[in-house]
């Protein structure tokens, strides 16, 4: 896909960055780095996290000084960036938790603090809404700028802060993982947008640890390690195995990781599973030991509801769940914990981690009663049992007394992996398993997933990348208007075929 | 794409929102209706310009205040105390000094500013929470009455003086006529300025609104200062109502206010509300008085069924809310996905 645009880059240098160090106590975050943009490019930015990726762009922001090396915007040496100049001078950067404000309309975000007035000093709204409605149509997209920013979806809210730097006439646009939050449609819509910037001879850096998203709007990238720069290649001379090479600096075989396990009994069953909402409508489907489930879908399928179902978050309205072909009432998550089902819910910082307790306090959270007696807690039993699973997942955190808030996302997750082995659940619900966690914390993850089934245990995982379900899972439903539209074994299916019933549209006006 | 996500809301549709969004004057209407079946005193001009409309005019000109400090995700309540502070301050000035009426309102409108500003300072520099500094200031200004009014009381002003509280202008209540200016004041900063944009865009984010280059602080004051002067009008009104000073003037006041502009649909959680609204909602709350008084209900049960009224009606907001967003959310999620 690369190169297979119609604009080519420039040779405009936008930004030379030459020779940037970066130093923070302990820590060398950027050595020796140069770093350039020119005009009209979409410039990859990769690495695992703590390679320097962010420090790079805090200083092209202005908002780190480096300790040593040069910055020239459009050609202009720049001795001392702040991040007022770095936005006087045309940088913009959209982080993944958006700059904007939920209770203002669409025009009010993009001109908030520059409102056009009016002759007698008011907000000049009728010029905020046209000026809006341009800027969006330049992007091909045609919005009511009057609709509050909390009522449209995030797709549309991140084409808004798009919008917002094209409002400051920006000529470089940072964007920092762009599509963790965007389903397959909303994706397709963003490419459509950085390639109207690329039009408008924009640079754009993009930061991803999707490879497809990397080589499917992407034209050169560079890669950092450790703070050093690996290389700076164009993307039409690399593969996704070079590119990973270059990112964790060892060639690795796969990307994926996976075991041969044979299925044993049935341990989840779910019979004509309806929500209230009827966001899942009428799913059934048998998980067996040794199995691992995936189960793909846009947003609002219902895929990820399914999870909350069988987590006991969101009770289900009518049908069956079944363990060891047992009938079990999920109604609250207490229920499910208790069905043996551990939940490893999208958003872990809010939902799967208690972000201010220790390691030790999140991995025996669930099982404080059975740890302790009387109502009493036991701190030498738990501090044994966190012990044992912060060794055997090898967690990597300076203590189990820790708070986990600052662990890494890999490290995080595997926190929560370890709350569930401790209370000895026989099915796990994931939810995203690797989303935001660098490639090489993911293999990690899928050794331990692998290892949570070899010992007879089953997991469902939800997944938006549809390569990670296929080389994961054992089977793929896919779900499309709450009910289930597909199933898959990956060995007999292309990516293809399973994407095409994922994202295949249905036409409402027959329901 | 949905033709509704496409055309700017018309006209129409705006005054048809805006209609479904002011429930509280459908709550206002109602209440009268009732009213004046149960009474037949209740829909006299007498009664509804001298007991409604005069006295709720009072609590409603805070409300305008009240209703940018909510919004941007702050709380007042001082408001009660800087009435009677900043009132008795100009009427001992008036009465001791000899100054002029003028004057001495003006030196009020200066107190309640001072007020409003060292409530600010504390917010804004210091960064203690509004609940506590203005609960402080309540308890201050209270004190503070008492001490500079020391045990005199004095009944009977000037003439000029008390024209602003039991006047009329054209038939109408002074207070009421003066509430009807701050009134279109307010709408116009609330909606067609930036002081009202920025209220509601601290209320929602504030660190996105100060990385946009906003000077939170200095719009935060304009709003603490605001309310501190409309506080202390609504302290010399209630003054000259009386025709006398009065240390207990606006005692409780600030939760009559508060109610007010939350019924008014104003988000206790700051980023939404509506001046129109928090007025309407002072006045539903002094109808539902006045008509119990009518009926001859017994202060202390009048109190239960204000209370009663405000827990309800909050309520049937907050679920009327709630499906809203639902609807409009569910609208949004149609509208995406349709795109494809």
């Amino acid at each position: 896909m690369a190169g297979a645009q119609s604009v080519t880059p420039t040779d405009v240098l936008l930004v030379e960055m030459r020779g940037i160090s970066k130093s923070f106590p302990g820590v060398r975050a950027l050595d020796n780095v140069d770093f350039e943009l020119r005009a009209g490019e979409v410039h990859c930015l990769l690495g695992e996290n703590g390679a320097g990726k962010s420090t790079l762009i805090k200083i092209l922001t202005g908002v780190y000084s480096p300790d040593a090396g040069e910055i020239r915007i459009q050609g202009q040496r720049i001795p001392h960036l702040t991040p007022h100049l770095a936005q006087q001078r045309g940088i913009s950067a959209i982080y993944q938790d958006f700059d904007l404000v939920p209770s203002l309309s669409i025009a009010e975000n993009v001109f908030l603090g520059r409102e056009p007035l009016t002759a007698y000093g008011s907000v000049n709204r009728d010029e905020m809404r046209a000026q809006t409605r341009v800027l969006f149509e330049g992007l091909d997209i045609k919005v009511n700028p009057d609709a509050l920013l909390s009522s449209v979806g995030v797709g549309l809210q991140q084409l808004t802060e798009i919008v917002k730097a094209l409002s400051r006439n920006s000529k470089i646009v940072i964007m920092d993982e762009p599509t963790t939050s965007l389903n397959q449609v909303e994706v397709q819509r963003l490419f459509a947008a950085v390639r109207a910037l690329k039009e408008q001879n924009i640079a754009v850096v993009y930061i991803s640890h999707r490879m497809q998203e990397v080589f499917g709007i992407g034209d050169r990238a560079t890669v950092l390690r450790d703070g050093r720069i690996v290389g700076t290649e164009e993307l039409e001379e690399l593969t996704t195995e070079d590119l990973v090479a270059m990112m964790v600096g060892r060639k690795l075989q796969e990307r994926y990781y996976k075991e041969v396990v044979t299925p044993g009994d049935t341990v989840l069953e779910l019979s004509d599973i309806t929500t209230a909402d009827y966001v899942v409508r009428g799913v059934s489907f048998r998980l067996r030991r040794g199995e691992i489930l995936g189960v793909a879908g846009l947003r609002r399928s219902g895929f990820k509801e399914v999870l909350r179902v069988m987590a006991g978050v969101v009770p289900p309205k009518t049908g069956t769940v079944k363990i060891n072909d047992k009938p079990v009432s999920l109604l609250t998550p207490r229920d499910a914990i208790e069905a043996g089902i551990g939940y490893l819910p999208e958003d872990r910082k809010t939902e799967g981690l208690v972000l201010s307790l220790a390691v030790k306090n999140n991995i025996v959270l669930p099982i404080l009663p059975r740890l302790g007696r009387w109502g009493l807690t036991n701190a030498g039993r738990e501090k044994e049992t966190a012990g044992h699973y912060v060794r055997d997942l090898e967690i990597r955190t300076p203590s189990m007394y820790q708070e986990t808030e600052f662990l890494s996302g890999g490290n995080q997750q595997k926190v929560i992996m370890a709350k569930w082995l401790a209370s000895h659940s026989q099915v796990l619900l994931f939810d995203e398993p690797t989303q935001g966690i660098d490639v090489g914390a993911k293999i990690e993850m899928y050794k331990l997933i692998a290892r949570f089934v070899r010992e007879g245990g089953a997991l469902v995982m939800v997944s938006s990348e549809i390569a990670e379900l296929m080389s994961i899972c054992d089977r793929i439903l896919v779900m499309r208007d709450g009910k289930i539209a597909g199933e898959f074994e990956p060995g007999t299916t292309t990516e293809e075929q399973v994407l095409q019933v994922v994202a295949s549209s249905t036409d409402t006006t027959h329901e | 794409m949905n033709m509704n996500a496409l055309r700017t809301n018309s006209r129409w549709t705006r005054a048809r929102r805006w209609l479904s969004d002011m429930w509280i004057l459908w709550v206002l209407i109602g209440l009268m209706v009732v009213m004046s079946f149960l009474s037949p005193v209740f829909l006299t001009a007498e009664n509804l310009l001298e007991n409604v409309a005069r006295p709720a005019s009072i609590v409603a000109i805070i409300t305008i205040g009240m209703t940018f400090v909510i919004t941007s995700r702050g709380l007042d309540l001082s408001v009660g105390s800087n009435a009677a502070l900043s009132s008795t301050i100009g009427i001992l000035a008036v009465e001791a000094l000899h100054l002029p009426v003028p004057l001495g309102i003006v030196l009020s409108l200066i107190v309640g500013l001072s007020f409003g500003l060292v409530n600010a300072f504390f917010i804004t520099k210091i960064r203690v929470a509004p609940f506590i500094v203005t609960l402080g200031m309540l308890s201050i200004g209270r004190g503070l009455t008492l001490a500079v009014s020391g045990t005199s009381f004095t009944y009977g002003l000037p003439d000029s003086y008390r024209d602003w509280g039991r006047g009329s202008i054209l038939g109408l209540p002074t207070p009421f006529v003066i509430l009807i200016v701050l009134w279109i004041v307010g709408v116009y900063l609330y909606s067609y300025t930036r002081i009202g944009l920025y209220a509601r865009s601290l209320g929602s984010n504030e660190s996105s609104t100060r990385r946009a280059g906003i000077n939170g602080d200095a719009y935060k004051t304009l709003y603490y200062a605001f309310i501190g002067v409309l506080a202390a009008l609504a302290g010399v009104l209630w003054s000259a109502r009386a025709n006398t000073i009065s240390v207990t003037t606006g005692i409780g006041t600030e939760l009559d206010v508060i109610a007010a502009v939350i019924i008014g649909g104003t988000s206790l959680f700051g980023g939404a509300g509506s001046v129109t609204g928090s007025i309407l909602g002072a006045f539903a709350l002094v109808v539902l008085t006045n008509g119990l008084q009518l009926f001859g209900i017994n202060t202390l049960v009048q109190r239960i069924v204000i209370g009663v009224v405000i827990i309800v009606a909050l309520a049937v907001g907050k679920v009327r809310s709630d499906r809203l967003t639902q609807q409009r959310g569910a609208e949004a999620a149609r509208m995406a996905s349709s795109v494809g």
